[in-house]
Formats: structure tokens, C-alpha cells, sequence
């Protein structure tokens, strides 16, 4: 099979030398530059490196010597593939020539045939070699350590980079051989059945295989890898294990940490519902009780009143001792309906429910011994969970307000936007007031909170107080 | 003068019933919830319908919808309506249309007797009828100064809240322990003061309760 053409340099000062290799080179097919001497050579190698160098040992200037010695020291040129030619006269050049660090020899006078033969073997290998390099190369920049080890239990490593020593903490030497420590002895133990059972199934199978496990750092800790391999059968009957590992610790300390905090959302999610369900039952509660009272008790009361009315109106002319007494019984029962009746308001204002959140602050507002003012609020309704924690927010913030703060006015705002709602009520008197455990507005910022909300208090002492609560509506 | 009573509890109701035709007025019928009652209005269109706020079918403000589309059908039936609680939010939607043959009041005032038939047969005859409590409320709500009720002195303000409460000028005069000579002065301020000279007598009384219980403040 023709093989294509391969870049060939020509080292030779004698015209008909050169000749004599270049024609037949070229008919060939290959493609080849000539160059007179050594030091000419050097700089064409620089210019372009060629697949073969076919030069002169005895030429004026750089001699053979001294081009294979330069093409060594070069990194740059050393991989480059060197045929030296010789006179068969004396033999002992070759030697020379093989020690001064060419690769191949050609005595001269020579066949075309055998010229060819040299080229094209010199050109297989400097293939091997560029991929070789390449190889090298590839382990040396992959992040990752880059193996090869026979298919046992120890995973004796034929050849592992560098990049081992970051990830383990030992040095690749260690495992080469397994001169020092095994690769398996720095499995960790927890993972090694694992880690062996997936490899030997993989490899009976012939696929490939991807693991993440543990391996001990020689810092004592612990971290995680990747690995990718295969088994890869030579040509000589030889198995071994190709594969690299990459150190996933990051990653995985990320999907730890994301677990984690994904955990704990959930955590606090439930949290909330749970006391968004708490509050809403308690509220479903009061709403009921205040309508056991109104239904009930209230209605008894107003029906007693009346019959007792009935029984003043016979007395107040048969019995107006007893008339009077009655009539102060009257004033009594009248009395407790009154305050019955504002229990009940302050267990749950029915106006909440029938008319929402507005009409009933301002109802409260109605009530109140102070000048108050609501200044905005929404024209729609909130969901009910949204617009009875605002209410209770208000509605404590303004009896503070009247008892607290000395205030000569306070407003109420109302608003929602962009899936908050929020109230905020602020007055101008004396500050200073601090939320605590368990009195009426610390127990309110446990209502908010369960509407995914925030109750902040304003109180810089002297200059008023503005408690603003924000919650979650959609 | 005949009326239709709603109220669901039924031990108060037969004391209503009782004490209004002892009262001597004349039940033509009686209802347990919202819709008994908009088709007994309608059917006999009573004097006045006296109506529980609180009634089924859902147990919160059915009642007091129930007065407002007996209003819309049958402008002519007066309403009473009676809740356990006053509030504002209610009173305005009764007043929107006129405060003549309106009442809203708490029910517990019912065992004042003679205050309730009075309220019953103001309500009857086109008048007003709003609990003092509501009129406290409006009160408050209406304090904002650019209103044209910051014109009105004290004497008038309580005149007009007499007048909201749908007394008479009688009736104020007895109440503000003044001549009803006085009143009838203080009344005339509170027109001329809300820019109401030129409308009937009779009906310059329902606007100016009406712009004072909405806080106009034109
Ligand atoms: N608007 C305010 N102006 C000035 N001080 C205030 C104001 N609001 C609250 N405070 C102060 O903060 C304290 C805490 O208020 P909070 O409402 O939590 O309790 P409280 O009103 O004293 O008791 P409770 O509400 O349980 O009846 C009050 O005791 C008061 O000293
Ligand atoms: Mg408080």
C-alpha cells in the first residue's frame, strides 16, 4: 500500500550526493528540501521540522557529529528522526554516528531500494514518537491522572502521571510497580468491595467502566474520585487496565453542600407550612367561637332581655319595688351583652371575612380614641391567610400606638405587588419600643413568618415607631 | 303598620313578633333565612322588613344583602336592620341610595323597647333610623378638615347627629334639653352651611345626613 509523501531534509555539501538522494526520494513521491550544511540545517529544522533528516557525516562547517549533537540538545529538535550517511569504507563511523546520537545509518555507496526502505522506516518511527509526545503531553495537561496498570488486584501501575501526587498525596514513582504501596491500598476500605466487583464485572463484560469512590489522601482524609477505564487487550496476548482518575472532591463537597441546604430548605418549608397550618386552624377556631357567641350566648342574651322587658312592663304596675330592681338587673344584662359582643369582635371581626382586610382596619380605625389615617390600601382582596395576619398586625400596632407611644397621629398602609403584600403602621411618639417573647407583637412574628414574612419594628427612641410586616400572596 | 320580621333564631323572633304586635304593630310574615325573607318582602311589601344581619343560607352577611336587593325590587319597604355588631363599611352600603325608610341598628336595643318601636315606625314612615354607635362611628371617620362638615359647630354636629339618628325636630329639642326653636335655627345653619337652602324641606333633611355620614367634603 503506498504510504503518502514525508517531509524529507537533505544534508549534503557535494552536488552529486545530494542528487543522488534527492531523485529518488522525490520519484518516491516524497516532498524534500536540501540544505548544504549543518548549520543551514539547524535553521530549516527550526523553520520547519521534516519527518527524516538524511545528512552527511563528513561535510565542511557542522559536521554529522556536530548536527546530531545539536538536534539532541534541542528540545525543541530532539524527537526529530536523524539517517546518517557513512562511507562503508570506514566502518567504525557508523559507531560513531550511532553515538553522537543518530538514529540510523546509511553506507555509502548505497541502493535507491535500500535508501527508501531507511526513509520510510525513520518516518514510522518519528510518527511513533510525535504520538508519543502527544501522549505525554496529553498526560501531563489532562486534569486527571492518566494510567496504565495490569488487570489484578493490586492494580499494579505499569505507568501513572503526575497528576496522581495531587489528587493521593503520593508521588506516581510509588505506585509504579507498586514499588511502594499499591494503588488498591489507597482505595478507601469502605468503597474497595464495590470498587473491585464493578472493575471485574466491567472487564468480563468488556466494557468500560465509571466509578466515583473514596480514596485516603495522604493527609489522612478522605477524597472522592472519578475514574474511567477499560480493558485493553495488546497484541501480544497482553491485558492491562487504561484509564484515567479525576479528583472530584469539589464537585462532590458542592452536591453535598447543595443536598444539605436543599435538606434544610425543605426543612424549614415544612416548618412553615406546619405553622401556616397551626395559625390557620387556630383561626378557623376563633372564627367559629366568635360565631358560637353571636349564634349562641349573644342571641340568648338580646332573647332574655326581651322577655325580661316583657315581665317589667306587668311589674312596673303591680310591683314597682320590684320593677326597679329588675330594671337594674336590665342595665346589667345590658352591660354584659356589650362586652360580650366586644369579646367577640376581638376573638375574630366577622368584617374580616365578609368584607376583607380594608373595611375592617378601617372599622378598627372607626374605634379607635386617636386620630388615625389609612392612606393606601389595595382594591382587592388578599387570600385570607394573607389579609388575617395583616389584620392582627394592624390591629395590635394601632392599640399599641394608642397605649404605648403618646403618639399625636398615626397611619396605616396597606399594599401588594409582585407577590408580597405588607402592611406598615407608623406613628410620631416616643419610640423606643421593643419586640419581646410572647407579648402581642413577638407573638405576631410568628403569624408572618409562616406566611414567608418578616415583621420589622422601626423605634429609634423620641422619633416615633413604624412596624411594617411583609408576607408572601400569590 | 305591617311588617315582615327575619331572624333565624327562632326563640328571638317569636320575642320580636310578640313585642311588636303588642307594640300594635301587624306581622304579615315571618322568615328564618335570606331567601324567605327577599319572597316574603316582595310578596306582601310590608311597612317596614326587620332584618337579622346574620341569617343563612351562609351565616355571615346574608341578611344585610337581602335588605339591599329589597331596596333595589321595592324601594317602597322600608328596612330595619339589626346586627350584633354596627359597622360602618354596612351602614354606608345601606345609605348609598338615601337614608329615607333605612335603619340599621344593634340588635340588642331591641330590649329598649320604646326606643325600638319608635325606630320601627320612623323606618315605616320614610324616615331614618341609625344607632347611636354608628353615628359615633361616622363621627369619627368624618374628622378630616377640609370637610365641609368642619364649617358646623359642636351644636350643630350634635343636631345633625340627632337628625342622622332620624329624630325629629321635636324630638332633638327634647334630647339636647333646648327649645325647638333653637333646634329649627341650627338646623337652618346646617343647610345653609352644606349649600342645601334651595332643596325641600323634606328632602334637604335626608342629604344633609346623608353627605354627613359619608364625610362629604363638597
Ligand atoms: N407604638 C409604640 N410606641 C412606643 N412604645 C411602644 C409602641 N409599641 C410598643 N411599645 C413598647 O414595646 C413594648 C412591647 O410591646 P408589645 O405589644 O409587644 O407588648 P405590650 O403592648 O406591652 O403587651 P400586650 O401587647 O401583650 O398587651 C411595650 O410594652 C411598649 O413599651
Ligand atoms: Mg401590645
Amino acid at each position: 500500500m503506498p504510504e503518502p509523501g514525508a517531509d524529507i531534509l537533505v544534508v549534503a555539501s557535494r552536488e552529486p550526493v545530494a542528487l543522488e538522494v534527492w531523485v529518488p526520494l522525490e520519484e518516491a513521491g516524497h516532498r524534500v528540501r536540501t540544505v548544504a550544511d549543518g548549520l543551514a540545517a539547524i535553521t530549516e529544522l527550526k523553520r520547519q521540522l521534516p519527518d527524516v533528516v538524511v545528512a552527511e557525516w563528513e561535510a565542511p562547517g557542522l559536521d554529522g557529529r556536530g548536527l546530531c549533537e545539536a538536534v539532541r540538545g534541542d528540545p525543541e529538535l530532539r524527537d526529530t528522526h536523524v539517517i546518517v550517511m557513512t562511507s562503508s569504507a570506514r566502518a567504525e563511523r557508523a559507531a560513531e554516528a550511532l553515538e553522537a546520537g543518530a538514529d540510523d545509518y546509511l553506507a555509502t555507496p548505497f541502493e535507491q531500494t535500500e535508501l527508501l526502505a531507511r526513509v520510510r522506516a525513520g518516518r514510522r518511527t518519528s510518527q511513533l514518537r510525535a504520538s508519543e509526545a502527544r501522549l505525554r503531553a496529553l498526560m501531563a495537561n489532562v486534569p486527571g491522572a492518566i494510567y496504565r496498570c495490569a488487570p489484578d488486584r493490586e492494580w499494579t501501575m505499569e505507568l501513572i502521571s503526575d497528576e496522581i501526587e495531587r489528587i493521593s498525596g503520593h508521588p506516581p514513582a510509588d505506585f509504579i510497580d507498586s514499588a511502594v504501596r499499591t494503588f488498591a491500598s489507597i482505595i478507601h476500605p469502605d468503597d474497595r468491595e464495590r470498587v473491585e466487583n464493578a472493575v471485574f464485572e466491567a472487564c468480563k463484560a468488556r466494557r468500560p467502566f465509571v466509578l466515583e469512590y473514596r480514596i485516603q489522601h495522604a493527609d489522612g482524609d478522605a477524597r472522592w474520585v472519578l475514574e474511567r477505564g477499560q480493558l485493553v487487550h495488546g497484541t501480544n496476548g497482553r491485558t492491562w487496565l487504561d484509564g484515567a482518575i479525576f479528583d472530584i472532591s469539589a464537585r462532590r463537597e458542592a452536591e453535598e453542600e447543595r443536598r444539605r441546604r436543599e435538606a434544610e430548605q425543605a426543612r424549614v418549608a415544612e416548618l412553615r407550612a406546619s405553622r401556616a397550618r397551626i395559625i390557620e386552624a387556630a383561626d378557623a377556631a376563633r372564627r367559629r367561637i366568635e360565631r358560637d357567641l353571636h349564634d349562641g350566648a349573644q342571641q340568648r342574651f338580646v332573647a332574655v332581655a326581651l322577655q325580661l322587658r316583657h315581665l317589667l312592663s306587668r311589674l312596673q304596675k303591680t310591683a314597682p319595688d320590684a320593677a326597679l330592681l329588675l330594671e337594674d338587673a336590665l342595665d346589667e344584662l345590658q352591660r354584659a351583652t356589650d362586652e360580650l359582643r366586644e369579646l367577640a369582635r376581638g376573638i375574630h371581626p366577622a368584617l374580616l371575612t365578609e368584607r376583607g382586610l380594608v373595611r375592617a382596619v378601617e372599622a378598627l380605625i372607626s374605634r379607635l380614641p386617636m386620630a388615625a389615617k389609612l392612606h393606601e390600601a389595595p382594591k382587592e382582596r388578599l387570600p385570607q391567610p394573607v389579609e388575617t395576619a395583616l389584620y392582627y398586625v394592624i390591629a395590635e400596632s394601632l392599640t399599641n400606638a394608642c397605649k404605648h407611644a403618646d403618639a399625636s397621629a398615626v397611619t396605616v398602609d396597606i399594599g401588594c405587588a409582585q407577590g408580597r403584600a405588607w402592611a406598615v403602621v407608623a406613628d410620631d411618639g416616643v419610640g423606643d419600643a421593643r419586640m419581646t417573647e410572647g407579648s402581642g407583637l413577638g407573638g405576631l412574628s410568628d403569624r408572618v413568618e409562616a406566611l414567608d414574612g418578616r415583621l420589622t419594628v422601626q423605634s429609634p427612641p423620641g422619633r416615633g415607631t413604624t412596624v411594617r410586616a411583609e408576607v408572601a400572596c400569590d | 303598620m305591617r311588617l315582615v320580621v327575619a331572624e333565624d333564631s327562632l326563640l328571638l323572633r317569636e320575642g320580636l313578633v310578640r313585642l311588636l304586635e303588642e307594640a300594635g304593630f301587624e306581622v304579615v310574615g315571618q322568615a328564618g333565612d335570606a331567601d324567605e325573607l327577599i319572597r316574603k318582602a316582595l310578596a306582601h311589601k310590608p311597612d317596614v322588613a326587620v332584618v337579622d344581619v346574620r341569617m343563612p343560607p351562609t351565616n355571615t352577611d346574608d341578611g344585610l344583602r337581602a335588605a339591599l336587593e329589597i331596596r333595589r325590587q321595592a324601594p317602597g319597604v322600608g328596612v330595619l336592620v339589626l346586627s350584633a355588631y354596627v359597622e360602618e363599611a354596612y351602614a354606608h352600603e345601606l345609605l348609598a341610595d338615601g337614608a329615607a325608610g333605612v335603619g340599621y341598628m344593634l340588635k340588642h336595643r331591641v330590649a329598649d323597647l320604646q326606643r325600638f318601636t319608635e325606630a320601627v315606625r320612623r323606618v315605616g314612615e320614610g324616615g331614618s333610623a341609625l344607632d347611636p354607635e354608628v353615628i359615633t362611628q361616622l363621627m369619627r371617620g368624618n374628622r378630616s378638615p377640609d370637610s365641609a362638615l368642619a364649617k358646623l359647630t359642636p351644636r350643630e354636629l350634635d343636631t345633625l347627629a340627632l337628625m342622622a339618628e332620624g329624630r325629629s325636630n321635636l324630638g332633638i329639642a327634647e334630647q339636647l334639653v333646648v327649645t325647638d326653636r333653637a333646634v329649627e335655627k341650627h338646623v337652618r345653619s346646617i343647610f345653609s352651611k352644606l349649600g342645601l337652602d334651595a332643596v325641600p324641606e323634606d328632602h334637604r333633611r335626608v342629604l344633609a345626613v346623608l353627605r354627613y355620614l359619608r364625610g362629604d367634603s363638597g
